[in-house]
């Protein structure tokens, strides 16, 4: 590491950024918002502008990339009562509503420079109103114009270089035809699957042309906000003598980056331009494939070397550190900045390249919690990048997290997902598997407790028969049942979801511009996806209850769920008989068999359901924060768990389960057939510290990884803790400021947890 | 089929040798050595019953990942080779199913020498545990007579089987330059010797005899460092 970059990081984690921020009371704002009725769109366009004409060009010492945020708040564009209104008038909303928890289609913007977009906007712009006025232009037309016209473009003069390098580009890549582009025509042709059909559908093809207008008027509106808050950057840098930062920014983002340097400046002034207009869990998508070309060209020309590049993606790296603490989450960490690393182009050739062995190194050196990594691996994948993953566990860092391409791209094909999108997949923030680009989906909408589901089952099946006429097929069957319940409530409730727009997010995603489309309005695929929670506790309940109350016949179904409601008080024998029946993770079938029924029916509960967008809904095995909070809803579990004793995290072992250890907690979670809940949630395993005190254990941990994938699994992550070093933390956290802990799909600073959160990392290493 | 006792098998040990393993603690132990970090293994006719078969169907379970990581199991205890008889049996048994596994064994060298030989001429690895230079130091601090201790570290250093010497550094017992340079001396020279492992005491060794319900005085200061420096 340069002392330039070390200076830089150790600056970073002390927030001497946060000298430059400032609050911003936006109330006004919204308030007018509400007077005039302002429009969706509008909103959303001059709340973007507004946030960035409040931003101030700062810059710190010996950096070389720039942007930073120096206002704390964005703009609120709703108020409560309007939100609670649409709600009550029957329309879902994910979340906040916004745009949130996906990756932009970063690429084509960094190669071709936002003026681009612009002439593009102005080119459909020209033709919808010409449209309007009369005049109704086929498709060939549409696309004649766009080789041949030579729109408007007003703001030439904004221009340093005065030249038109991003228009030759333009024209360049129609002709050439991307993939984006084939794709584009075929879809328009054929449709996707997972849109086919809809009313969804149908209502688009009506094609509102004023709301496309609309939408690209303050599309490009967007941009402009977004290139005028580079323009002040670049004169500041030039005022301050900052001339390398005002040279770049004389040529990006308005043109294509002609070098790595400059594709990580345009890079790091769209993602932060996306977090200013309000979307969040913003990801970095494959950055090693779409940033490769520049390394390269770079490499070649003696531009750069090994050295400068990992400098370079060092300092990328620190940015995207330097704003997350303003990054709304759950908790702080939670902040969806993921990157994705390796696996295969969308032809299918191994992708993994030497940007992604710079990206893992420089991870490795910084040992910050963003951008959090992602590594695709696959069967074929060699130990080596395995072991260079597993450098990244060993320091703690909690990631990389590894996705089986084996596994995932199969099953999002089967959802409809065409070959060289699921190809291309990253992850959307934690671990739901998304197409960057045009992916619109909503991979975590809702979630189902699982734990829930079964206290539910047990109760309605006592009240209903007496247990002497029960079999244990009966507890499983109300079980099922009673999950297939709350999946159909699901789709119930959201089966109308908008989302609200984002005018400059869809100018950086995959034809929205072309489609005259914002893309809240919907992108190429637009499902939904359910995580299921306490899935180990579940089966492990099962387990018990088949163990307890059907084998061994300790005590009847209906003294169970008594007991459950009084923490098995009066019968320390059956909580002793509970904790001792079979458990997920120990490679016992009489509790795997159970995890597979489960894991299937999971996997098929949503089959034949859509949203009103034509998408699907895709079940996973994920928990994001609802490990804590479906804890919060139910008693006693009959696998042993007290109340208020919380389930473990995504896809692993019931705390409080003494586990023969790793290889068999492997084994189990990887006899389900994991395709089916392809939405994403790892297997997530703690691993001690000690692991790595000798130099092989590297290779050793790499080992249990691609036993893994080689067994199946589709997502793993590894947690290196040590637990008397996490509860010296809770007493000193003064002492452990670096600590970062894996805590359900993030990385994140051990001592900014809440307490709770704190203590479920605490528990899972307690047997282990 | 031979009957023996157990006290834990424990998969995915990392320092047991080469590539991860499954480490089979057999149970009970001659030597009480007063620092003793796994005393539940001390008692002979505590821990499980098990079959040679059952321990090597045990282990098997896993035999897919560890071919596939190149690692093997190892015996440890107690004192394995108070064992010697069900140690070969399982070392056989595995052996016979799945060839490709490695065995090591972590012993203290207290064996009968017929016992150690039979044993370690069966094993790919072996941790020898070297405590003291001296009979003096084992008679203090572990209660036995270490002849045959000794003897079978000078039939190890002659033998082919690559071995590591562990050395628990115990504070203010052994870890002094005198003791150390005399330990080094003890195990220098042997071509199969792949080096020697400095252990730090483990503090946390104390926490397990509450449990067992048993007093912990191991008679020196567990509160100061060891000195886990290597002498040359």
């Amino acid at each position: 590491m340069t002392s330039r970059i070390k200076s830089l990081l150790e600056r970073t984690f002390d927030k001497e950024q946060a000298k430059f921020r400032r609050d911003v009371d936006w109330k006004p704002l919204l308030e007018r918002f509400v007077a005039e009725g302002t429009s969706d769109m509008a909103r959303a366009r001059i709340g973007l502008e507004e946030m960035l004409k409040a931003e101030t060009p700062a810059f710190m010492d010996g950096e070389r990339l720039a942007f930073l945020r120096t206002v704390k708040q964005i703009p609120d564009l709703h108020t409560d009562e309007e939100m609670a209104a649409r709600r009550a008038a029957g329309t879902a909303f994910g979340e906040k509503g916004v745009v949130f928890n996906l990756t932009a289609d970063f690429a084509p913007t960094i190669r071709d420079g936002l003026d681009a977009r612009l002439a593009e906007i102005d080119v459909r712009l020209a033709e919808l109103k010409g449209r309007q006025d009369g005049g109704s232009p086929s498709q060939g037309d549409c696309m004649r114009r766009q080789d041949g016209g030579s729109p408007s473009h007003g703001d030439c003069m904004r221009r340093q270089d005065g030249g038109s390098p991003s228009q030759g580009d333009c024209m360049r890549r129609q002709d050439g035809g991307s993939p984006s582009q084939g794709d584009c025509m075929r879809r328009q042709d054929g449709g996707s699957p997972s849109q086919g059909g809809s009313n969804w559908e149908s209502r688009r093809l009506a094609g509102d042309n004023a709301e496309s207008i609309e939408f690209l008027e303050n599309a490009r509106l967007s941009v402009e906000a977004v290139l005028g808050l580079v323009e002040r950057y670049r004169a500041e840098a030039e005022k301050r003598g900052l001339a390398e930062i005002a040279a770049t920014l004389a040529h990006v983002p308005m043109n294509g980056a002609r070098t790595f340097h400059e594709a990580l400046q345009t890079l790091r002034i769209l993602h932060y331009a996306m977090w200013c207009e309000g979307e969040y869990h913003c990801g970095l998508g494959r950055i090693d494939q779409y940033l490769f070309p520049y390394y390269e060209a770079d490499v070649k020309a003696g531009r750069l070397t090994e050295e400068t590049a990992l400098e370079e993606m060092e300092e990328f790296f620190i940015a995207c550190n330097r704003d997350s603490d303003l990054y709304i989450g759950v908790q702080q960490g939670d902040n969806g900045q993921s990157v994705m690393l390796g696996g295969v182009t969308r032809e299918g050739k191994p992708a993994f390249n030497d940007l992604s062995r710079l990206c893992l190194k420089a991870c490795g050196e910084l040992k910050l919690v963003d951008p959090k990594i992602n590594l695709r691996v696959d069967k074929s994948t060699p130990i080596e990048i395995y072991e260079l993953g597993t450098e990244l566990t060993a320091k703690g860092l909690g990631f990389p997290q590894y996705a089986n391409d084996d596994v995932v791209i199969p099953a999002l094909q089967r959802w409809g997902y065409e070959l060289g999108d699921a190809r291309d997949y990253s992850v959307a923030a934690c671990w739901e598997f998304l197409v960057p680009g045009c992916g619109m989906d909503i991979n975590n909408i809702d979630a189902v407790s699982f734990v829930g589901a079964l206290d539910r089952a047990l109760r309605v099946l006592t009240q209903r028969r007496r247990g002497a006429e029960l079999l244990f097929d009966d507890v499983k069957r109300e079980f099922f049942a009673e999950i297939q319940r709350r999946a159909d409530a699901l789709v119930k409730k959201y089966a109308h979801v908008e989302i609200l727009p984002g005018p400059f997010v869809s100018v950086i995603s995959t034809d929205c511009i072309k489609k005259a489309r914002d893309l809240s309005k919907g992108g190429k695929y637009n499902n939904f996806g359910i995580h299921g929670t306490g899935l180990a506790v579940a089966v492990d309940s099962l387990a018990s209850v088949r163990e307890l109350v059907f084998e061994k016949k300790l005590v009847t179904l209906e003294e169970i769920v008594k007991l459950l409601d009084t923490d098995f008080a009066g019968r320390p024998d059956v909580l002793a008989a509970a904790k001792a029946a079979p458990k997920m993770g120990n490679a016992d079938a009489r509790a795997d068999d159970l995890a597979k029924e489960l894991v299937e029916f999971w996997g098929h509960a949503f089959d034949g359901k859509r949203n009103d967008r034509g998408g699907i809904f895709r079940p996973g095995t994920g928990s994001a924060m609802y490990y804590i909070w479906h804890a919060r809803e139910v008693p006693a579990s009959a696998d042993g768990r007290l109340k208020g004793q919380p389930l473990s995290a995504n896809y692993a072992p019931s705390l409080d389960v003494p586990v023969k250890g790793p290889v068999s907690v492997v084994r189990s979670f990887t006899e389900p057939d994991l395709g089916p809940v392809c939405n994403g949630g790892p297997l997530t395993i703690e691993i001690h510290d000690s692991a790595f005190a000798m130099p092989d254990g590297v290779g050793k941990v790499a080992n249990l990884v691609k036993f893994f994938i080689e067994r199946g699994g589709h997502q793993m992550q590894i947690n290196t803790i040590n637990r008397d070093t996490l509860l010296d933390a809770q007493a000193h956290p003064e002492r452990h400021r670096h600590l970062i802990v894996r805590v359900w799909g993030w990385s994140g600073y051990f001592i900014e947890l809440d307490k709770c959160f704190q203590d479920q990392i605490i528990k899972r290493v307690e047997l282990r | 089929m031979l009957k023996g006792r157990v006290f834990e098998i424990r998969e995915f040990t990392l320092q047991d040798g080469p590539g991860p393993r499954t480490t089979v603690f057999l149970q009970g132990c001659p030597l009480r050595c007063t620092w003793c970090h796994n005393p539940e293994g001390q008692e002979f006719g505590a821990g499980r019953e098990m079959t040679d078969e059952e321990v090597a169907a045990e282990v098997l379970k896993n035999a897919d990942f560890l071919v596939m990581s190149k690692g093997g199991v190892t015996l440890s205890g107690g004192e394995p080779l108070a064992q010697a008889g069900f140690a070969v049996a399982i070392i056989d048994g595995i052996r016979a199913k799945e060839p490709r596994l490695t065995h090591a064994i972590e012993t203290s060298g207290f064996a009968p020498a017929e016992a150690y030989r039979t044993v370690v001429s069966r094993l790919d690895f072996v941790y020898q545990d070297v405590k003291f230079p001296d009979l003096d130091g084992y008679r203090r601090w572990t209660g036995v007579d270490a002849t045959p201790i000794f003897e079978n570290i000078k039939w190890l250093q002659k033998s082919r089987v690559p071995f590591v010497a562990r050395v628990p550094c115990i504070p203010g017992v052994n870890d002094s330059r005198e003791t150390k340079s005399a330990i080094a001396r003890l195990v220098d020279g042997a071509p199969n010797l792949l080096g020697v492992e400095m252990l730090p005491y483990n503090r946390l060794a104390g926490a397990k005899y509450a449990k067992l319900g048993r007093a912990y005085s191991p008679g020196f200061d567990e509160s100061r460092e060891p000195d886990v420096s290597i002498v040359v």
